[in-house]
């Protein structure tokens, strides 16, 4: 197992160089650079010049990207050329409410998920799994800018039970317990919408896989042997039916962290998902670069985790 | 081992609940906990009854570049723009007033003193004196100075001939693609160019461009006579005391400038919270006297949202500064509020169709005019901006002083004079298809514009100027494309031919009407290569006259300038100019005295009061 795990790491390494280097070369290819965009008439070719000379641009194309790895070896991921930051600040700064939310809505989407997904599949073909499957169409189907301008008109502007917008309520200077139940109440919405958006997948997920267990000769061997249904379908079949979401899981790892960019948006909550949409739009080429590693780093280890923990919950798999 | 297997899963579900409560927990901490520091070292304790707080929406966060002369986003400027007070404002005529300083210009034109008013400080008491001034000034010639134009500022004495010389310097530095290096040039690194530029900044600064005999006066000498010389140099000023041990190519991502520490301005720097929200309170110092409101909050927010929370109040006002109020959400939403008060004002920029005129068929002036004709431009403003705004037909407002419509050709929307224009210049549909041909070279073209979240007015104008066109034989091919890449295809580079046929984009404009930089020969902003190759012996005529309106402080003559100027452009289009939108305002009427001429709500935001 050991072994297997380092060989995967050091597998991994020239993956991740090749994909810095390609996205370096097509970030380069993009028209334009982060002072095209300025558009401001007391702006001449010399002074476009100057701050393409203090952002490190006046330099041969493999010279930059060899200071950019240099660097980065050392820890250091550069300064954003937009946001005039560090571009370590500027992810940290993020990093949490995204990954609260990409958590907070993954396990939203998971429970209801299978719940759903269990009960449509032991009443399959009843009035309630054609319930349950339109629904789930319906969640897949609806844009989450929809579904968050629905919340947002009729639970925060209609009820006013939760803040429309933003992740801290401005001038609120509350203390300990109350400022991070600030917060929480601000994460609720975002959070559902996104949630609710992956509730129809991980049910039709789930629904197929308890077809699929249900079918299998030892669930006959329980039902032969006289078991009641309920222990059939939650001791037996579910517990099986569940070993493809933990996979499912490791692979929903980059998602969680990568951010929801038109739920950020419409929430105005400073998540990553935006923030890498504005640097490739910024042409802000450190940033692009780092929010390309981290998001590559995050689907190469999630599957990886998603690899170890199949094995691990299903001793039929076995890595040497 | 079948019943341990089952216990992963859940226990690999349990683990991960924990995370989240963990990190949700983090989250929470990580973005309250700056709330919690004392503002000014706890200067301001919170009064028991609560501050007074008036919120802004601001639809884009801003980048947090909190420096007069160094912002680039007009969102952080609405903020800066309330932190550091101006040398000299604006009145309702736009024209210049003292505020700071007095002004005077001298006999010969060539040089201003300012004098500035006695006993003005910091927020932190350190004395305003003319030291602030010229430090804000002479740093913007650093040779790593970090903000966009340089080239305004070289106006000063001897300005221009430093410039030249960093230039020349620049030149040689090791060029990007190997491809372009040059046999006999002794290439230089970035490192080496700005080790050499040094010395040649601190000669120009011992030269005095701008004088200083003492606390209270500056005076500021020019090579020759600069007529946007109040604009360019009566702008808000920055803290010597604050930016002195700064490197300069540093300011822009210095702390001081992402927090500045001090104001000159009505309102203090309190804290930005990343994408959500900038608070700041009240300078008790401000030379126009303590603000009566407290608080002032930019709270981002998705302009679709801004509205909903306009409505139930918790957000005051919307559509001031950069945030533009969509003309249709305010006619068929907001309008109907009977808490709020609007107004508008015309907007500072304007929005044209630039054209190719390197194109052999655009080169055609009458093809240029024949489009001008075809194209409903008031249909436009009255179906898109539901009239809230103007059309447009030289570079110049209607509300700057420049503007003189007499003599110049409104273009009305006449799609037969279109045609006929187009029957002159010997196009005709020889083949039935609709669209007019010569020659075999067929009127079809494309046109590019951002798609995308920009500007969507414009966006929607795309596919009627399309119909318009349509209708006089004029094939166009729509062509959206991401916002830096419409730049990146129309940024002149001297000597190539551009890469699109039409294009739509606005500008904004300054108060005076200089038109430096969009026209001229080596301007990466002459996108429509306008020259004397695509339109004639005028161009030299109109160069002339950019020159000339630079070269007097007479308004009357500087009027009689723009307006020949105007006349040429007016003729030649090198864009179809379509409309000026105006900018919508909205406030809750709980916030009152708020100004609603053309200097916009901030201009008085120190007067504002709230009703009880």
């Amino acid at each position: 197992m050991a072994t297997y795990v380092v060989r995967r790491v050091l597998q991994s390494i020239p993956i991740l160089l090749g994909i810095t280097v390609l996205t370096f070369l097509l970030a380069k290819a993009m028209p334009g650079d982060p002072f095209t965009m300025l558009l401001n008439p007391g702006i001449t070719e010399a002074d476009l010049e100057r701050l393409r000379g203090i952002a490190g641009l006046k330099a041969p194309p493999h010279v930059q990207y060899w200071r950019w790895l240099v660097s980065l070896l050392q820890g250091n991921l550069g300064m954003s050329i937009s946001f005039n930051q560090p571009v370590a600040t500027i992810i940290a700064d993020r990093l949490a409410p995204t990954v609260a939310i990409g958590i907070g809505s993954l396990l939203i989407g998971l429970i209801l998920g299978v719940l759903f997904g269990v009960i449509s599949a032991v009443r399959k073909y009843t009035l309630i799994d054609t319930v349950f499957t339109v629904g789930a169409l319906a969640g897949i189907s609806a844009p989450t800018f929809f579904m968050g301008l629905l919340a947002i008109k009729y639970l925060s502007i209609g009820l006013g039970w939760f803040p429309s917008s933003n992740l801290v309520t401005p001038g609120l200077n509350a203390p300990f317990p109350y400022n991070y139940l600030d917060v929480a109440h601000h994460l609720v919405l975002p959070t559902m919408v996104l949630g609710v958006a992956s509730i129809g997948s991980m049910a039709r997920y789930v629904r197929s896989g308890m077809l699929d267990v249900l079918s299998q000769d030892y669930v006959r061997t329980a039902r032969a042997k006289g078991l009641s249904e309920r222990v059939i379908v939650y001791r037996h079949a579910l517990r099986n039916a569940l070993i493809p979401v933990v996979t499912l899981l490791g692979l929903s790892l980059p998602g969680v962290v990568g951010g929801a960019i038109i739920t950020e948006q419409v929430f105005s909550i400073p998540g990553l998902g935006r923030m890498s949409y504005l640097a490739v739009l910024r042409r802000d080429y450190p940033l692009i670069m780092a929010t390309t590693v981290l998001f590559a780093v995050m689907t190469v280890l999630g599957n990886l985790l998603a690899d170890l923990g199949y094995a691990w919950v299903d001793p039929r798999i076995r890595y040497d | 081992m079948f019943r341990r297997k089952p216990s992963r899963v859940l226990a690999l579900l349990t683990a991960l609940l924990a995370v989240a409560l963990v990190v949700a927990a983090c989250g929470g901490g990580q973005q309250s906990q700056q709330p919690q520091e004392p503002a000014e070292g706890g200067e301001t304790p919170q009064e028991p009854s609560g501050p007074t707080q008036v919120t802004i929406a601001q639809f884009t966060a801003p980048n947090q570049v909190f420096h007069p002369q160094l912002t680039q986003s007009a969102y952080d400027s609405d903020i800066a723009g309330l932190i550091f007070e101006p040398v000299l404002q604006f009145t309702e005529d736009l024209a210049f007033e003292p505020n700071l300083a007095e002004y005077e210009i001298s006999e010969d034109q060539l040089s201003v003193t300012f004098r500035f008013k006695e006993g003005l400080v910091w927020s932190d008491g350190t004395p305003l004196t003319s030291a602030d001034y010229a430090f804000t000034y002479l740093n913007q010639m650093h040779p790593e100075w970090p903000g966009p134009s340089q080239s305004i500022v070289a106006s000063l004495r001897g300005g221009q001939e430093l410039l030249n010389k960093y230039n020349e310097l620049r030149n040689r530095i090791e060029p990007e693609n190997p491809e372009d290096r040059q046999e006999g040039v002794d290439y230089i690194t970035y490192e080496e160019f700005v080790e050499q530029a040094l010395p040649l900044y601190e000669e120009w600064l011992a030269t005095n461009p701008i004088e200083t005999p003492d606390e209270l006066t500056a005076i500021v000498h020019f090579d020759d006579v600069y007529a946007p010389a109040l604009q360019t140099f009566g702008g808000a000023l920055i803290p010597k005391h604050i930016y002195e041990g700064i490197p300069v190519r540093d300011w822009a991502i210095a702390e001081v400038t992402k927090k500045p520490p001090v104001a000159s301005g009505p309102y203090k720097f309190v804290q930005y919270v990343t994408d959500q929200f900038t608070e700041l309170e009240a300078n008790e110092s401000y030379h126009k006297g303590r603000p009566n409101i407290d608080k002032i909050i930019f709270r981002v927010v998705d302009a679709e949202v801004a509205i909903g929370e306009l409505q139930n109040g918790t957000i005051d006002a919307v559509g001031v500064g950069a945030s533009q109020i969509s003309p249709q959400d305010f006619e068929e939403v907001i309008k109907n509020f009977s808490h709020v008060d609007w107004w508008e004002n015309p907007q500072f920029g304007y929005q044209h169709m630039f054209i190719n005129l390197t194109h052999p068929l655009l080169q055609i002036k009458e093809v240029r005019q024949a489009m001008a004709y075809a194209i409903d431009r008031q249909g436009i403003v009255d179906r898109l901006l539901f009239g809230h705004g103007t059309v447009m037909n030289t570079p110049f407002l209607p509300v700057q002083w420049a503007y003189d419509e007499s003599g110049v050709n409104p273009y009305p929307y006449d799609p037969e004079k279109a045609k006929e224009l187009l029957a002159q210049a010997g196009f005709q549909d020889t083949d039935g298809d609709g669209v007019l041909e010569k020659d075999g070279q067929r009127l079809e073209f494309s046109l590019v514009y951002p798609g995308g979240t920009s500007n969507p007015v414009r966006q929607a104008s795309a596919p009627l100027i399309q119909q318009y066109l349509g209708a006089v034989g004029i094939k166009i091919n729509l062509e959206p494309l991401e916002f830096n890449t419409v730049v990146a295809k129309a940024t002149y580079v001297p000597g190539q031919r551009p890469d699109y046929d039409l294009g739509l984009l606005g500008w904004s404009v300054t108060v005076d009407p200089d038109q430096t930089g969009l026209w001229g020969p080596n301007d990466p902003y002459n996108f429509t290569v306008f020259s004397t190759e695509t339109i004639g012996p005028d161009y030299d005529r109109a160069m002339e006259l950019i020159e000339q309106g630079l070269r007097t402080f007479d308004q009357a003559e500087r009027t009689a300038i723009y307006k020949e100027l105007g006349r040429i452009f007016n003729e030649h289009l090198p864009y179809v100019f379509l409309y000026t939108a105006n900018d919508i305002t909205v406030f809750n009427k709980r916030v009152q005295n708020v100004n609603r001429d053309i200097r916009g709500a901030l201009f008085n935001v120190h007067e504002w009061t709230l009703a009880e």
